[in-house]
């Protein structure tokens, strides 16, 4: 069932209401299955649409406070994350991986966001 | 029979990092060096904002760059060092102070002073209004300099074939 911000914007915006319940649909289905998280990317694809689409739509979820954004730093070497931050400020300019065993700059680092299902939200749909 | 070559070796082994790679950026450049994992992060968003798989929904382009905007700083550190919204702030109230200025010159001044103040006013509009789209990374700096310049080159030149007509 959709938080009454997003109904109120379903309501507002009726082109974009049958993707705004795709994605609470998926969002739901990842809680069943122990998912925490959602990966833009991957709900894009799940959509149909593309990623900055996705994006834009989690963004309505985020305001209506059922995700969380949360940024990975990734080794592209070994692909591990070797930090998360949930401000982009915190986010350092080197960091050192264990599995490569040395420091890596931004050319070896990616940082990926994610968005962290709200642990109410889970709640809600386990009950 | 042929022995495996090493790197052969290295990229079978997902547990051994493999060597580094050739980088595409120059190394001589002071800038790459100097590229945060936030860069790459902004520049990500900028690539996502300029999809053209993107939709064209007015709500959603919205909503698209503000997300971007808000989690990803793509438009301050991409290329651009002012946003258009803060283009436009700064850009109106210089242009109607310099309309006001001309329109202030034409109830007090002589016509010939008017006619001076407006192509002043004028010429600086222009320039403004450049240096604005290039500072929003709308219009690129070889593009710039050549407006500046051709724009100078012209008020020079009139300016300097105009001065020897008056004297004789």
């Amino acid at each position: 069932m959709l938080s009454k911000k997003l109904e109120s914007f379903s309501e507002r915006n009726s082109t974009l209401a049958p993707l705004i319940e795709q994605l609470d649909s998926y969002l739901t289905w990842l809680v069943e299955h122990n998912v925490t998280e959602v990966i833009p990317r991957v709900a894009a694809a799940k959509l149909g649409i593309s990623e900055a689409d996705a994006l834009a739509l989690l963004g309505l979820f985020l305001e209506a406070g059922l995700v969380k954004p949360r940024y990975d730093l990734v080794c592209t070497v070994t692909k591990s994350v070797l930090g998360s931050y949930y401000s982009r400020d915190e986010i350092p300019d080197d960091a050192e991986c264990r599995l490569c065993d040395r420091q890596h700059d931004a050319d070896e680092l990616r940082v990926e966001l994610v968005f962290e299902i709200v642990k109410g939200r889970a709640a809600n749909a386990a009950a | 029979m042929q022995l495996p070559k090493k790197k052969e070796i290295s990229e079978d082994n997902p547990l051994q990092p493999p060597k580094k790679r050739p980088q595409k950026k120059n190394p001589a450049d002071p800038q790459s060096k100097k590229r945060t994992p936030k860069d790459n992060l902004a520049e990500y968003g900028m690539q996502l904002l300029n999809d053209a798989e993107n939709s064209r929904n007015p709500e959603l382009v919205r909503l698209r760059i503000e997300i971007i905007d808000k989690l990803f700083d793509a438009h301050l550190k991409a290329s651009a060092p002012v946003s258009p919204r803060m283009a436009l702030y700064i850009t109106i109230p210089a242009l109607a102070a310099l309309a006001l200025i001309s329109i202030y010159t034409a109830m007090t001044q002589t016509q010939a002073v008017y006619i001076s103040v407006t192509s002043v006013a004028i010429l600086f509009a222009l320039i403004f209004i450049v240096f604005m789209l290039a500072l929003c990374g709308k219009m690129s700096d070889t593009v710039t300099g050549k407006l500046i310049s051709g724009m100078f080159e012209k008020v020079v030149t009139r300016f300097w074939k105009s001065k020897p007509r008056d004297e004789e």
